[in-house]
């Protein structure tokens, strides 16, 4: 359960959002807005990768006390990754692999199944924006954790990648792994189903539209 | 760990030196070109009878800290770093060590100097001023490590202060302006620093050229230490104009065009040190020859932009090529060249680079 409570994000005297109460329960979430609604700021907090005023806890670990349990237990992936281009994405994938406790057989198999084993030994200054998604992806599947945040991950992504980023949401759901994505395509299908939706509105959030 | 660890070192520390090239660049000219190891000896050897005196080095590696301090502050609120946060993951155990380890790595130039001086301390039996260096260097480092863990940890936003934001708006959007604009929002700190520091050795070139009065080249020096201090803005620029100014590559510009509007951007970003330098010598010197010498700056800054451009290093290479051009151009002063023929010289280069057809534009 992801709860989130007296939530308040502003940048300077402009407020972004405001969400007194909230709670995800275990599932898929699918979170939509208008571009500029707040979405990837909610994300960009939750991930704790952006400060924000209130309480945020998963599964009991709050993310301002037990920092280093929570985000074992939640990865995020942004909608347009961006990382220093002299890095390559072996580096990254190391990086993250280590903080998240992943292991080296896992990282191989996620790196086949986004197909990013031909490019990853390369800095990602020269990777397109579909390759730094696809990185971003397999860094979001990394570890063990019970909630991953996707945001748009459908957009960049080549036909094959979309559907084995499909396949790879449903399977961890079954091994119940939670989601919440932000998308504005229609990611359901028989594969996958959003448990509840949202919209993020007027500085605000709406549950189950 | 080791994986985080190379990750922390790339894009913190290495980045810190690639960044200050030019700084350390000077500190070395002037710390162990007009010094040799003897006088620094003897330095170290008087500090030790007095340590009272200690405050005055400690007093300048308290600002290199705050200097490695600064830079990463700004660092970290680059979009692409978001990831740096991410190492609060870590337990502390792991974490903090790291820490100390990245800041020791930062402070390196400042501690192994210290080690020097503590060796010279232990040598003559001032087993007291030994301690007071061990002592304040472990502060120095302890300290800058705590503030670096706590700014490492922090969830931050991208962002610029308000009243800055509102100054800046005044400033024209013009070609040349644009990257004035990006490095007073996205560089504002290291770019204050830098111009602080490129006036501080203006003004040291001009109290030795007032002392003596006649050599002008004291003064071109001073101008030319100053362009390598400024020369990471020259590979900013170049990196600006390749993701940010990628539009203005499709316009109808000839390169020529390009060139005389980088060039203008140089002259609007010399503007500090123009004035700290005709303020402190139009009274007293040939305002022609001030000219020329103060134009020296804005040339070569020009000169390695249209290099970047056509050679396209990475920043490692680029800073041995500015330690190397500045040292050449530093014995092309001292050999009596006259600065205007310098001058043409090097806008001919930058013309002909300009015109290459490797050149981005």
């Amino acid at each position: 359960m992801l709860n989130i409570q007296n939530f308040k994000k502003a940048y300077g005297s402009q407020l972004i959002l405001e969400i007194p109460s909230l709670s995800f329960s275990e599932g898929i979430h699918w979170v939509k807005g208008k571009n500029g609604s707040g979405k990837s700021t909610l994300f960009n907090c939750l991930a704790g990768i952006s400060p924000f005023e209130g309480k945020v806890e998963l599964n009991g670990y709050s993310l301002s006390k037990q920092p280093v349990s929570y985000k074992r237990l939640l990865n995020y992936s942004q909608s347009e990754p961006t990382f220093p281009e002299f890095l390559t994405g072996n580096d990254l994938i190391s990086y993250f692999g280590q903080l998240k406790g992943a292991t080296p057989a896992q990282v191989t198999e996620l790196s086949q199944q986004l197909s990013i084993e031909s490019f990853s030994n390369q800095p990602v200054g020269n990777y397109s924006s579909g390759m730094l998604k696809k990185l971003s992806l397999v860094i979001a599947f990394l570890g063990n954790a019970s909630w991953i945040i996707l945001d748009e991950p459908l957009i960049t992504l080549d036909k094959e990648a979309q559907e084995a980023l499909l396949n790879l949401i449903a399977d961890k759901s079954k091994k119940e792994v939670s989601f919440i994505l932000a998308t504005h395509q229609d990611f359901e299908n028989q594969l996958i189903e959003a448990d509840h939706t949202y919209e993020v509105k007027d500085q605000g959030i709406i549950r189950d539209l | 760990m080791k994986a985080i660890s190379s990750v922390l070192v790339r894009v913190i520390v290495k980045e810190f030196y690639k960044e200050n090239t030019g700084f350390f660049l000077v500190v070395l000219g002037l710390g162990f070109g007009f010094l040799k190891t003897p006088q620094h000896m003897d330095i170290a050897s008087a500090l030790a009878f007095r340590p009272i005196y200690y405050l005055v080095p400690l007093g300048l590696w308290v600002l290199y800290t705050i200097k490695t301090l600064n830079f990463f502050y700004r660092v970290k609120r680059l979009p692409e770093n978001w990831f740096l946060t991410e190492v609060i993951g870590l337990p502390n155990k792991g974490l903090k060590p790291l820490v100390v380890y990245i800041q020791f790595l930062l402070l390196f130039p400042i501690l192994g100097y210290s080690i020097f001086m503590t060796v010279i301390a232990f040598q003559l039996g001032q087993i007291n001023s030994a301690i007071i260096l061990i002592t304040s260097n472990l502060l120095l480092l302890m300290i800058a490590g705590y503030f670096l863990f706590l700014q490492l940890v922090k969830p931050v936003d991208p962002s610029i202060s308000k009243r800055l934001s509102n100054w800046i708006r005044l400033i024209p959007r013009q070609y040349p302006f644009l990257f004035v604009h990006h490095l007073l929002h996205r560089h504002s700190i290291s770019l204050v620093l830098t111009k602080l520091f490129s006036a501080a050795v203006i003004l040291g070139a001009t109290a030795i050229f007032n002392v003596e009065g006649i050599d002008f080249r004291y003064l071109a020096l001073g101008i030319l230490i100053s362009s390598a201090i400024n020369a990471n803005f020259s590979f900013r620029y170049y990196e600006f104009e390749g993701s940010a100014l990628k539009l203005y590559r499709n316009l109808p510009h000839s390169r020529i065009k390009i060139f005389a509007k980088n060039s203008v951007t140089y002259l609007i970003l010399s503007l500090p040190e123009f004035l700290v330098f005709f303020g402190n010598n139009w009274s007293t010197s040939d305002i022609l020859n001030l000219f020329q010498i103060a134009l020296i700056l804005p040339v070569v800054s020009v000169l390695h932009h249209m290099v970047v451009k056509n050679i396209r290093p990475n920043q490692e290479d680029y800073a041995k090529y500015v330690f190397f051009a500045t040292a050449f151009l530093f014995f092309v002063i001292l050999g009596y060249v006259p600065v205007y023929i310098l001058l043409i010289t090097l806008l001919v280069m930058s013309l002909a680079f300009a015109h290459r057809k490797n050149n981005r534009e």
